[in-house]
């Protein structure tokens, strides 16, 4: 059925002149629950921090036509063949109107066809896990949580997401992808003599059923999350100067993401978003030839982990998802891209890194899951790498985070900071930010934790496109250690 | 697609009728955006998105659940509400719910709906872009722009006779230009536009390209404390970062620069400069303001800060009854008072200072002082005796918005600007360019 759908659209726009043409049939099922004091409700309805308790559905369909050289699209949450061919009509009228603005062809670079059916490989289906159960387990922490004293507020949820994808191209490939994500977290407030802190048990956001959220330790974290919201309240602030910062993967994540994977999306180095997200510091003259990172680090592409959150078997320009580094020991040697973008750094094929959030977009290049690698067999446990830290500070989980649109200057906060001292955790601090140059940061990277260390942690949520297109990455990394960066210069 | 006031009705008839709950409440939302963008002087996405999202929220007793759906069918819209129920009824007591709201109720007249924006199509974008790039190319330089348009509905109805009904237009557009050896960047924008013909492509492209051109080779200065003039888009930054500390139950509960003590707040103090007022004004005509609050109830004006003066804080229905305030809904659609000055008379009057085009990628370093990092981007100029005399790199601020709503000391005109970084046609507000002193710049960001 689907595929006589889709043939309609690709007739159409072919009748039409299209030379390109592709189409995406979705439907998408969320199911979202958050717990705010033992009470579940509708955020969106009478707002001001409430829970979710939310199932959607959202069904629909885009199509994507080169015409005259230049890109149309349009999308449609009728998924009829009428429907379908006034939506290929209309997208060839916006491409064709595109082309007046256009005088280089987009070129895209060759792909094979495919006919395949590809799906995160789960054990429990979440959405056939009684409601009820999840209910109870995220009012369980709320409850637990508030029982410690001078924790004010609690909040816990979880959110489980099907995507379906059906992608036809005029290029002969027929590809039906079932994706499965599986996100949960939870938050304890403190409040202590005037002064505020929260904690956050951070589980890695993760393409899995439901298995992951059984397996996830959420109860047996609960005291230990209180507790050190309690004991933030009353720690000391952090003093500037220069430390040497340890960096768990729950705060690592977001330091890849921000500095590794955007700037590494070629789009961006051509100067695709120069209006919105910005561009690039990596220019391609840079290829080969930038060291970004001491000889310890590797930073690689893995797309083809079923777990991670960008995994899939195919992108939305029907690529296959592959697995390839982008530093190596240190050196720039490799960029996130596309069809359209491959041929600016000569490449003869993409790396799959195009994505839509939702049918009704048109899917763009997007960084994907971008992480560092573990060290070699002998690299030090965390414990190893604490104790051989004279004068630094243990960062864990995600705070304040900015970088500049061409990420090169960095000032990041995280969630819970230790002090370390003669390799002791000694106490811990508040008000701890740290700012850097990009390259110099990861220049300073000295020590790079072992493979058990190492975490699948991803961001939830990221914004890039005009009009948005949201991401949904995993940035795995170990424990790592950078030497002497400058702490403390966020005051009043 | 778009849903007219009957088929929004019938929808919500449907639902209401479908529903066994005590309580149903049901919002439409959407309908078509189109945007056109374009990147390194050629058009790169061109696109029309059609949907609208129906949600339900169903209660039994206390217990409330909601769902989503994109599909009006009937066993689409019996399934959502089912859904909506059967959660519900799972769901723990929220004791946080009040009544629903009964209807009818009066909304504000707003006029926010023109022919001319809804059938703005694809070769009037295209052609409005085709101009812009023109006159980049024209000054040798490479543009990025995106010029979006809105045909929207907003409704909703509940099981109490509300019904309400919302179809608005609005455009936009906003460009960065860069020099080609990437020393220079500009940046312009006119967005929460009503009317396309009203839209200044052109005017805005020119403005982008002059600034790109002034803030070649920029050099560096040292970090430190300096006079700076934000030109309205880069105030209406931190005028966002100010309300955002306006939430009356967090001050209550302790967990607010706006607290002072348990259940005290900083309400009726003169915490900010005596130049200081603002207001919510959803139906000014130069802002996109809807006759619906945020929190379902129709829209009103409320004025937030007086000479300094914090008059009122933000509370919903069950905050306000809660700690006995008045219900305000939230600061938006936002007008701060300006003076008769120009941006011209601020730059004239400055010794030595730094204008600033805006702001990027702010984001809360601590939430008790509003301490905010961010960074500038797209012109910044040095200013010396009363003149623009070159161009700077970067810099990363650290600094907190009731400090810098202390230390204003010469304003502008208002003019309409964005309160955030996105370029939906959401969030418009009246602001003036402001002259702050001692505003911190914390160290260099090369980025151009």
């Amino acid at each position: 059925m689907k595929r006589e759908l889709a043939d309609v659209a690709l007739k159409t726009a072919k009748s039409l002149g299209a030379t390109y043409a592709d189409i995406r049939i979705c439907t998408y099922r969320e199911q979202s629950m958050a717990a705010r004091d033992l009470m579940l409700a509708s955020g969106m309805l009478g707002g001001f921090g409430q829970g979710r308790n939310i199932d959607s559905a959202s069904l629909g369909f885009g199509i994507r036509v080169l015409v005259n050289g230049a890109w149309g699209f349009a999308s449609s949450p009728h998924i009829t063949p009428e429907e379908i061919k006034r939506i290929a009509t209309l997208a060839m009228e916006v491409g064709k109107a595109s082309a007046m603005a256009r005088e280089k062809p987009v070129n895209l670079v060759p792909v094979p066809p495919y006919q395949d059916h590809w799906q995160t490989p789960i054990q429990k289906d979440p959405f056939k896990i009684p409601r009820e159960r999840k209910v109870e387990l995220l009012l369980e922490i709320n409850r637990r949580l508030l029982k410690h004293k001078h924790i004010v507020r609690a909040t816990s949820f979880m959110n489980f997401v099907h995507e379906s994808k059906y992608f036809a191209s005029s290029e002969g490939s027929y590809i039906e992808q079932d994706i499965y994500r599986t996100d949960t977290d939870y938050t304890a407030v403190a409040h202590r003599n005037g002064v505020v802190k929260t904690r956050t048990f951070s589980v890695a956001p993760l393409n899995m059923g439901y298995e992951y959220i059984e397996k996830a330790a959420l109860l047996e974290n609960i005291d230990r999350t209180a507790e050190e919201a309690v004991e933030h309240t009353l720690a000391p602030p952090c003093p500037p100067g220069l430390k040497d910062l340890i960096l768990t993967p729950s705060h690592t994540c977001l330091l890849v993401h921000e500095s590794l994977a955007h700037p590494t999306e070629l789009d961006r180095v051509i100067g695709y978003e120069a209006n919105y997200a910005g561009t690039s510091f990596v220019t391609t003259d840079k290829l080969g030839k930038l060291q970004w990172g001491s000889k310890l680090f590797n930073v690689v592409v893995d797309n083809t982990n079923p777990i991670l959150r960008m995994s899939s078997g195919y992108d939305d320009d029907g690529v296959k998802k592959q697995r390839y580094y982008l530093i190596k020991e240190g050196m720039f040697i490799d960029y996130q891209t596309s069809r359209e973008t491959a041929p600016y750094i000569g490449a003869k094929s993409s790396r799959g890194c195009v994505y839509a959030s939702s049918w009704a977009n048109f899917p763009i290049l997007r960084n994907t899951n971008v992480g560092i690698e573990p060290g070699p067999p002998g690299s030090p446990t965390p414990e190893e790498i604490i104790a051989d830290t004279k004068d630094g500070i243990l960062i864990d989980g995600l705070g304040s985070f900015s970088i500049d649109h061409q990420r090169y200057n960095l000032q990041f906060g995280g969630d819970a900071f230790w002090e370390i001292k003669n390799g002791k955790k000694t106490r811990m601090l508040k008000e701890v930010t740290y700012q850097a140059i990009n390259t110099e940061l990861w220049n300073s990277l000295d020590a790079v934790g072992c493979r058990d260390s190492w975490e699948p942690q991803g961001i939830p949520a990221c914004a890039k496109g005009q009009p948005i297109v949201n991401g949904d990455q995993s940035h795995p990394a170990p424990w790592l250690r950078l030497r002497q960066i400058k702490v403390g210069v966020a005051r009043l | 697609m778009t849903l007219s006031r009957e088929e929004c009705r019938n929808i919500f008839d449907k639902v209401l009728k479908f529903s066994q709950a005590d309580a149903v409440i049901a919002y439409l939302d959407g309908g078509i955006r189109a945007g056109s963008r374009y990147a390194v002087n050629a058009m790169t996405t061109n696109v029309v998105e059609q949907n609208i999202v129906l949600s339900v929220s169903c209660r039994f007793g206390d217990r409330q659940g909601s769902s989503f759906t994109n599909q009006f069918d009937d066993p689409s819209l019996q399934q959502a509400v089912s859904q909506a129920e059967s959660i519900a009824k799972l769901s723990p007591p929220n004791k946080e719910l009040l009544p629903l709201v009964k209807g009818p109720q009066s909304y504000m007249p707003i006029n926010a709906y023109f022919e001319e924006t809804a059938g703005f199509g694809p070769q009037q974008r295209a052609e409005k872009i085709r101009a812009s790039i023109d006159i980049v190319k024209k000054n040798g330089l490479i543009g990025s722009g995106y010029l979006p348009t809105f045909d929207w509905v907003n409704a909703m109805a509940n099981s109490e006779g509300i019904f309400f009904h919302h179809r608005w237009t609005g455009c936009g557009f906003l460009l960065t230009v860069r020099t080609p050896d990437g020393t220079g960047s500009g940046w312009a924008r006119d967005q929460g536009v009503r009317r396309a013909k009203e839209l200044r492509v052109e005017q805005r492209t020119e403005i982008a390209c002059q600034k790109c051109l002034s803030s070649r080779h920029p050099q560096p200065l040292e970090p430190g404390d300096y006079t700076v003039i934000m030109e309205p888009e880069a105030a209406a930054s931190f005028l966002m970062l100010m309300m955002s500390a306006f939430d009356g139950r967090a001050a209550m509960e302790g967990r607010s620069f706006m607290s002072e003590g348990k259940e005290k707040t900083k309400l009726g103090k003169k915490i900010l400069g005596e130049n200081i007022t603002i207001g919510t004004q959803h139906d000014h005509p130069q802002i996109l303001g809807s006759p619906l609050g945020l929190d379902g109830l129709p829209a009103r004006n409320i004025s937030w800060v007086e000479k300094g003066v914090i008059k009122k804080l933000a509370f919903n229905r069950f905050s306000a009854e809660k700690y006995q305030q008045e219900v305000t809904g939230r600061p938006i659609n936002l007008v701060m008072e300006g003076e008769k000055h120009s941006l011209e008379d601020l730059i004239a009057s400055t010794e030595r200072g730094i204008l600033i085009t805006r702001f990027w990628y702010i984001r809360t370093v601590d939430f008790m002082t509003i301490l905010n990092t961010g960074l500038t981007r797209d012109g910044l100029l040095l200013i010396e005796k009363g003149k623009i005399t070159k161009p700077l790199v970067n810099f990363r601020f650290n600094e907190s918005p009731a400090v810098v709503f202390n230390n204003i000391t010469m304003m502008s005109k208002p003019e309409r600007a964005m309160l955030y970084e996105s370029f939906g046609d959401f969030g418009t507000a009246m602001v003036p360019a402001i002259k702050a002193e001692n505003f911190t710049l914390s160290s260099v960001a090369p980025a151009v």
